[in-house]
């Protein structure tokens, strides 16, 4: 899986806005690339971009809201950080109840913004990393045989192996060989872990 | 014999009368609602540079604490903050060449004119909210010297927050007060008092702040304006409870002096 090294993208219609934007987050040795318009950033946008975005809320064509709903339909989950303006705080208010990250007003202190980037890319590194376990897990489940899967589904059930063996008809050692093999593919040591592993799937 | 050729007028008079007096208020509506918008446009448009001035700066205090940058850096980037600098001076310069058109003008004044005008732009909002405005100037109180079109809009702004701060209590409830008395041979104290909400005792020393609101969407500027119009005319604006639940604002201006 190739690592894609996380940038803060800075979406903002006025030219000194993002000049000294990336001026100031560069200075913190953070990546940065902006964008003039959400359309731009929509062209640019690819699945694996990881990081945040820096958003602010007033653009001509598309606002930042649009670009906000745009990308929840496009399955994005980067974190993102919008910047009002005063009076826009309903209007941001609005965006965080539809699960955007954060938001900061202008004018800011440069230490809140920092802090709520910091907090963004943390947020987005966990979100991967679920992300990467997920598929882990997946493509584990996907090499369990119809027999190994229904002998999980009974063991993450809490059922013994006797009463597994009587509900599938089978033999308590074709139970405990099942079991084994679906220890194994799973990539897991204990009983904990294997329910922990499925748990975290549904 | 005498013949008489009249035309009873009257009637025609008072249209026009009517006629040019709508055309005032509409001037003087428009320039208020200017101050609003300017207000906040001017909020907004400042919004860019300064923040932008901040950045720069911060990422050369960032650099030079780190001890790691080139100094043609630091020089482009403080270029560019002084820039924007100049940007927010121009910004400012813009707004004050449109203020300064209206130099404030004083001229001797009833205050029951005053009211009666400032009422008639507060009247549709009234309506709306159902609010009753009930007004109690007492008899020969003596003119005051203002601008008209400054006390007006101080007027307006208390009667529209007094409406505003009404808005959740009982119909039968939503009455406000505009009430007058001379407090001595010099100022004219006027009272507009309603019976909303109250004010939190933290807010009572801040509301005044440029930029404090208590409102969601409110900017924080209409009681600094009208604090800052009241003394331009040597008066006082201040707020107080009210016994009977609800907010009182009071401000006095100077009365006409009388030669003798």
């Amino acid at each position: 899986m190739s690592e894609v090294t996380p940038s803060i993208y800075v979406v903002d219609d006025d030219e000194a806005m993002r000049d000294s934007m990336s001026w100031l987050l560069e200075g913190e040795g953070y990546r940065v690339t902006c964008f003039d318009s959400a359309e731009s950033f929509l062209r640019a946008r690819r699945d694996e971009m990881r990081g945040c975005i820096v958003l602010d809320v007033r653009m001509p064509e598309m606002s930042g809201l649009e670009l906000h709903e745009k990308l929840d339909s496009l399955g994005s989950q980067l974190p993102i950080i919008f910047v009002t303006g005063h009076g826009d705080v309903p209007m941001a208010v609005a965006a965080l109840q539809r699960g955007a990250c954060d938001f900061i007003e202008k004018p800011f202190h440069n230490q809140d913004l920092l802090d709520r980037i910091q907090r963004a890319l943390e947020l987005d590194s966990e979100i991967a990393q679920r992300r990467q376990r997920d598929n882990a897990i997946s493509n584990r489940l996907g090499q369990l045989t119809q027999r190994e899967h229904e002998v999980m589904q009974l063991v993450v059930a809490g059922k013994l192996n006797k009463q597994i063996a009587d509900e599938l008809e089978i033999s308590m050692k074709t139970v405990e060989a099942h079991r084994a093999r679906v220890m194994e593919k799973m990539g897991v040591r204990t009983l904990a872990e294997l329910v922990k592993a499925v748990m975290t799937l549904r | 014999m005498r013949v008489q050729i009249a035309a009873d007028i009257t009637d025609r008079k008072h249209i026009d009368e009517v006629n040019q007096q709508q055309q005032k208020r509409l001037e003087q509506t428009s320039r208020l609602i200017t101050m609003g918008e300017m207000a906040s446009s001017l909020a907004h448009e400042l919004n860019q540079p300064l923040s932008a001035i901040a950045n720069y700066c911060a990422g050369c205090i960032k650099r030079m604490q780190a001890g790691n940058y080139r100094f043609e850096d630091l020089l482009a980037a403080m270029q560019k903050a002084a820039d924007q600098a100049e940007r927010a001076g121009k910004i400012i310069r813009r707004m004050r060449d449109m203020v300064k058109k209206s130099d404030p003008k004083r001229e001797p004044i009833s205050l029951a004119e005053l009211v009666d005008e400032a009422r008639a732009f507060a009247d549709i909002e009234a309506q709306r909210t159902g609010t009753q405005i009930v007004v109690e100037l007492p008899e020969n109180l003596p003119r005051i010297v203002v601008d008209r079109i400054m006390i007006e809009q101080v007027l307006l702004n208390l009667v529209k927050n007094g409406i505003e701060a009404m808005n959740s209590v009982p119909f039968d409830r939503r009455r406000l007060f505009i009430q007058a008395r001379q407090t001595d041979e010099r100022m004219l104290e006027v009272a507009v008092a309603d019976q909303g909400h109250g004010l939190a005792e933290e807010d009572v020393e801040r509301i005044f702040a440029p930029f404090y609101t208590t409102k969601p969407e409110g900017m924080g500027i209409g009681l600094a304006i009208c604090r800052s119009i009241i003394e331009f005319h040597q008066g006082r604006l201040w707020v107080e409870p009210r016994r009977e639940g609800g907010t009182v604002f009071r401000f006095t201006v100077p009365i006409e002096e009388e030669d003798e």
